[in-house]
């Protein structure tokens, strides 16, 4: 047992009840909202963020676009960055939900109103360096709490027991008054504070106190060679970071005369590498990655693990009886969010959680959050036929047949074959009766078999989104590994594209998935398949928040279309760093036809117009010049059967004839 | 991949009837659509005709597993019930026991069932019976034999044993790399 | 502003792209083989092996790229390829050598003659037609006179065909004279392969196949007999099994069947008297009681000598 526990999850991390209880509930705003007004008198106050949110608010598509333009506009780049953490903040202040932001990394909120379709992925730079360093709490934004249908409304107070459930949820609305007043002083209070983070940093540096009056100075190249060798100190290097953050957010007026933006990003890189223990080639890439506040805030979140999460295997139960019989055993849980209704967030537990009888009965999985999003992405219908490329431990593809509810086929596939030993046990467990279990390599996929309606191909990736669990992602991998990788993923998309049948009347779908954050290994990919399969589109993943993809990333430009693709962070979204995209594979011999159209137009455009009117001429039959051969080979037909042909000299006669009558 | 010849049907379907007896029949003569039993690598799977014939397609050294694994022969013929077929055998299961929540956790470890353990059973359940056992909540555990009848458990002291353990669910843990 | 640092720092980093040697590197850019001639230097090879290796190594790989730079290029959408040239090196030859075949009689005889084997070609000039033609085989020129349209019939002809009653078939005769030498050819390999392998192989050969025959000459197939210590598996005894596509409704008419027949049986078993009451093992008792003959023969014998009181009467008090 001691080995499935220790592959899939971390054990849950004790939560700390303060944390639950901390005045910082951003939430619960929804439901105050229609009585509260402290928006307007926030917006009274601080001039800068009224600008921002006026901006932000009517736009729902998401302060993503602001935030390009930005990048586009602004010659340095990053100027604005302090205004985005403004308007991050408020965006999650229009929120509904009430227990997710107990954290300081906030999440998006774009949860629950319903006009709302487009996520808002909008980063958030509140935290300082002092808050960063508590873990976030809560999967992904939830709507759950008026909409809860099980064991939500259990508060931080009284989760574990389940008796006076009823009498808190009585108590609930005197509760939300009592927040609704928390949350005005909170909000001023964190409205003095943006306005003071708008002034001045500085300021707030000496309240700190933690730094003198000595300005930043940025060390030069020498200086550097120097510090490589000795071991440098640990709150010089933090102090030098948060210089760098701030002077890179606020360049001109900020910068030392005569030094260029890439010294500090070269200073600032090398020092998240030793200080957060990377390799100085995966820090760079995946610091390009963010804006510069933000990629502080993905190296922090990765050293904190992800909350501990389980699947309700709705083959053998249903979601509320599981959380019934686990509440019984003393596991403190609760729903991840509105957008599954199978998923459930574990905060403590007195038992091991991989080890209860439920657990071995098969009534839930073991299962990082982020892993749910590639099956709801390929939504798979009964009876159809689907495959999982990369399926091991089967998280994935006994999702797929709980969805499928036991009919069909779905194909477990896995290249390593000591792997497909825990695939099979879990596909056991959890009672899944339609799967199949083999172990090819990922690229012989079309040979073997073909037809499929649905394709799931969760590719295997650096992990640079899981680094939180697997640490040593953080050194050991290097240019070759990402190169090597992207071209295997490159293959096995286009395996995967393959497999699937155009013809499927309900399905057609092929979803790729990494749990890597890397463009080379995500947006690279996907475009690179739709290079090359010109009958495959992207269509809508059917996530509802997320990150678009990147349309363009350090000067490589990808299908605009890659925005139907869906990118999950850990400082965001709380759980794994994770791209889903969802291709819709349509038939070829529509795509065939565009192209030999597009071959005759070259030939008449080169050529002109002879080359035209000969094209027609020989589409013309003249059945005069025809008949002789028609005679000849009709004499031939005959003579092979044994009879005797007419004499030929009849035959230029009967043609003669013929030519005559016409 | 291959049907199992008339011998090892023989030896599989003995097994299965002493724990849901007549009921076999309804494993085979299913309303639902046609299910059958495959031999890939000395394990028995039962499958619906649809996986089966898809697999196929599958060569013989790159297919693990389909279906319903129900157990496997030995090397001298005899045939072993996995725990993996606990599924149908506890939905036709023809006498049953259901075990205290303080009995879970050693049935699930391995050992046999108590009578201190021991919550419910059916009526006149005879001696050397395949049963499956139940956790109160009506969750199917494991399965095992009896070693007395219903009757002559009265007399008998807590700490003796009354069901000799053949399954538990604890083995997916446990026997993950012996069990595939 | 000023990059002269970072200039600095990023030369630094890298070694020249061009390699000095004594003796020059010679790169067969074709095979992307690099031959290093120089002796080995072996003040850096004892001070650092890992070290001198790797630059010996990076030297090779600098020039091999170097040369792969100057090679001329082809757009294609991954970037320009560079095409190789022709390969220079001879490579040796990845499998081993063949080994000799075991000379037939002929080779050995010619051998000690001092014959020397002319191979004859596989075609041969025909002077009618002006052309190569095949010695043997399609339109061989074996079949020559067979083929031909007209045939002189020998003046002795009658003699030839040894008083049969059929007409002197010129191209039969023709044929059977190829097939003949077909023939003889096809016997003379079997002897020389027979020859080579030993008399001792076959022997072992004809063995192995009288004991795989009588194995199964026995009424059961051989099904029930003991086997020897150390006794093979017969090889080549295929089971057979039933497809595995077959219609479903088959293979579960067959299975109910055997349900039935198990229950029968169950029910055949079930029949026999319960023994848990009877301490007694009464079929145990009577043949013991009657010598094995048998319990008829012991109420007979009973009957005999007390005048009515039978074996199995005892056994059920």
């Amino acid at each position: 047992m001691g080995r499935r526990a220790k592959n899939k999850q971390a054990p849950p991390e004790p939560l700390d009840k303060k944390e639950y209880n901390s005045p910082k509930r951003l939430g619960k705003r929804k439901a105050e909202d229609v009585d509260d007004k402290p928006r307007p008198a926030k917006k009274s106050k601080d001039s800068a963020s009224t600008r921002s949110k006026s901006k932000s608010k009517p736009s729902k598509t998401g302060s993503r676009v602001k935030f390009a333009e930005d990048d586009a506009n602004s010659s340095d780049g990053w100027e604005d960055v302090q205004d985005e953490g403004v308007i991050g903040d408020l965006d999650s202040l229009l929120g509904d939900d009430d227990d997710m932001l107990r954290g300081p990394v906030q999440e998006f909120d774009f949860g629950s109103d319903a006009d709302e379709d487009e996520p808002e992925p909008t980063p958030l730079l509140r935290g300082r360096k002092s808050k960063q360093s508590k873990p976030p709490a809560k999967v992904v934004p939830t709507g759950s709490d008026d909409s809860s249908e099980s064991g939500s409304e259990e508060d931080e107070e009284d989760r574990i027991t389940i008796a006076n459930m009823a009498a808190r949820s009585r108590a609930l609305d005197e509760q939300a008054a009592a927040e609704a007043e928390l949350d005005i002083a909170e909000q001023q209070a964190a409205a003095a504070a943006s306005e003071d983070e708008d002034d001045d940093i500085d300021m707030e540096e000496d309240a700190n106190g933690d730094i003198d009056a000595e300005p930043f100075r940025l060390p030069t190249a020498a200086e550097r060679e120097e510090e490589k060798i000795s071991v440098p100190d640990v709150h010089t290097v933090q102090r030098r970071m948060r210089e760098c953050v701030r002077v890179l957010g606020k360049f001109k007026r900020l910068a030392e005369k005569g030094r260029s933006r890439s010294e500090y990003i070269d200073q600032l890189v090398a020092d998240i590498a030793s200080y957060y223990g990377y390799n100085e080639f995966l820090a760079e890439k995946l610091f390009h990655l963010f804006a510069v506040p933000e990629a502080i805030e993905f190296f922090e979140a990765n050293e904190t693990p992800r909350p501990v999460t389980i699947r309700t295997n709705t083959l053998r139960t249903r979601r509320r009886d599981l959380a019934q019989a686990l509440v019984n055993r003393g596991v403190n849980l609760e729903p991840i969010g509105k957008w599954t209704n199978v998923g459930l967030q574990v905060f403590e537990s007195s038992v091991p959680i991989g080890a209860t009888p439920e657990y071995l009965a098969g009534h839930y999985m073991l299962q990082a959050a982020s892993s749910f999003l590639p099956v709801i992405a390929l939504a798979p219908q009964p009876n159809e036929r689907v495959l999982d490329m990369a399926s091991a431990p089967g998280g994935k593809s006994t999702h797929i047949a709980a969805l499928m509810q036991n009919t069909g086929v779905v194909f477990a596939n896995d290249a390593n074959k000591a792997r497909t030993k825990s695939l099979t046990a879990n596909v056991h467990r959890l009672g899944c009766k339609n799967v199949v279990v083999c172990s090819y390599d990922g690229r012989e996929f079309p040979k073997v078999m073909g037809g499929f309606d649905r394709v799931l191909l969760d590719a295997p990736c650096s992990g640079t989104g899981v680094i939180s669990k697997d640490a040593s992602v953080k050194i050991n991998k290097s240019e070759r590994d990402f190169t090597l990788l992207s071209h295997l993923q490159k293959q096995l998309i286009l395996c995967a594209i393959d497999s699937v049948s155009p013809e499927s009347k309900t399905g057609g779908y092929v979803v790729y998935s990494t749990c890597s954050v890397t463009v080379d290994e995500n947006e690279a990919v996907v475009d690179y398949a739709l290079r090359k399969r010109p009958n495959v589109k992207l269509v809508e993943t059917g996530l509802e928040f997320g990150r678009e993809g990147m349309t363009n990333f350090r000067g490589k430009a990808f299908s605009p279309s890659l925005r139907l693709t869906r990118r999950f962070y850990p400082h965001v979204h709380n759980m794994d760093g994770f791209y889903v995209a969802k291709f819709k594979v349509e038939k070829r011999a529509k795509a065939k036809k565009q192209e030999e159209e597009e071959v005759t137009v070259e030939v008449i455009a080169e050529d002109g117009t002879v080359e035209q009117k000969e094209k027609q001429e020989e589409v013309a039959f003249d059945s005069d010049e025809d008949r002789p051969y028609l005679e000849e080979a009709k004499r031939r037909r005959m003579k092979a059967k044994g009879l005797r042909p007419p004499p030929r000299t009849k035959a230029p006669a009967a043609s003669a004839t013929a030519k005559a009558s016409a | 991949m291959r049907p199992l010849t008339e011998e090892e049907s023989r030896a599989v379907f003995e097994k299965l009837a002493n724990y849901i007896g007549k009921n076999l029949i309804h494993l085979i003569d299913r309303p639902d659509g046609p299910y059958c039993f495959r031999l890939q690598k000395d394990r028995v799977y039962y499958v619906s005709e649809e996986s089966m014939r898809l697999s196929i397609s599958i060569a013989r050294p790159n297919l693990v597993s389909l279906g319903t694994c129900f157990g496997k022969f030995s090397k001298s013929g005899k045939f072993k019930l996995h725990i993996t077929a606990l599924d149908y055998i506890s939905q036709y299961a023809k006498y049953k026991v259901w075990i205290k929540p303080n009995g879970e956790m050693p049935f699930l470890y391995g050992n046999h069932v108590l009578k201190a353990h021991l919550g419910r059973i059916t009526e006149d359940t005879p001696e050397h019976q395949g049963v499956v056992v139940y956790s109160m909540s009506d969750m199917p555990l494991g399965f095992g034999v009896t070693a007395r009848a219903t009757v002559d458990t009265r007399k008998l002291d807590p700490t003796s044993i009354i069901i000799f353990h053949q399954a538990d669910v604890g083995e997916y843990l446990r026997d993950e790399e012996t069990l595939f | 502003m000023d990059v002269s640092g970072i200039i600095a720092s990023n030369a630094a980093k890298y070694q020249a792209i061009t390699v000095e040697k004594e003796t020059p590197l010679e790169v067969d850019a074709g095979l992307l083989l690099v031959t290093d001639l120089n002796s080995i230097d072996e003040e850096s090879y004892s001070a650092n092996l890992e070290d001198h290796l790797q630059a010996l190594a990076r030297d090779g790989v600098q020039s091999l790229i170097t040369s792969l730079f100057a090679l001329p290029t082809q757009r294609s959408e991954d970037g320009p390829l560079a095409q190789l040239p022709v390969p220079t090196t001879a490579l040796p030859r990845s499998k081993p050598l063949p080994k000799p075949k075991p000379p037939t009689k002929w080779e050995k005889f010619a051998a000690a003659k001092g014959i020397q084997h002319k191979k004859r070609d596989k075609r041969e000039w025909d002077e009618e037609r002006q052309e190569w033609v095949n010695r043997w085989g399609r339109d061989g020129k074996n079949k020559q006179v067979e083929e031909q349209w007209i045939t002189e019939v020998p003046a002795n002809a009658d003699i030839l065909l040894r008083h049969s009653d059929v007409d002197f078939d010129p191209r039969k005769v023709a044929r059977d004279e190829r097939k003949a030498r077909v023939a003889k050819n096809e016997k003379q390999r079997l002897a020389n392969a027979a020859r080579a392998q030993g008399p001792r192989e076959a022997r072992k050969q004809e063995i192995d196949q009288t004991l795989a025959t009588t194995r199964i000459s026995t009424a059961s197939m051989g099904k029930f007999d003991k086997k020897l210590e150390g006794e093979k598996k017969a090889r080549g005894v295929k089971r057979k099994f039933e497809p595995t596509e077959r219609p479903l409704e088959d293979e579960k008419n067959a299975s109910l069947a055997l349900i039935s027949r198990m229950d029968s049986d169950a029910k055949k078993t079930r029949r026999e008297p319960p023994t848990e009451e009877n301490v007694l093992n009464v079929r145990k008792a009577v043949r013991f009681a009657s010598k094995g003959r048998g319990g008829v023969a012991l109420g007979r014998s009973a009957a005999g000598a007390r005048g009515g009181r039978g074996g199995r009467g005892r056994g059920k008090r």
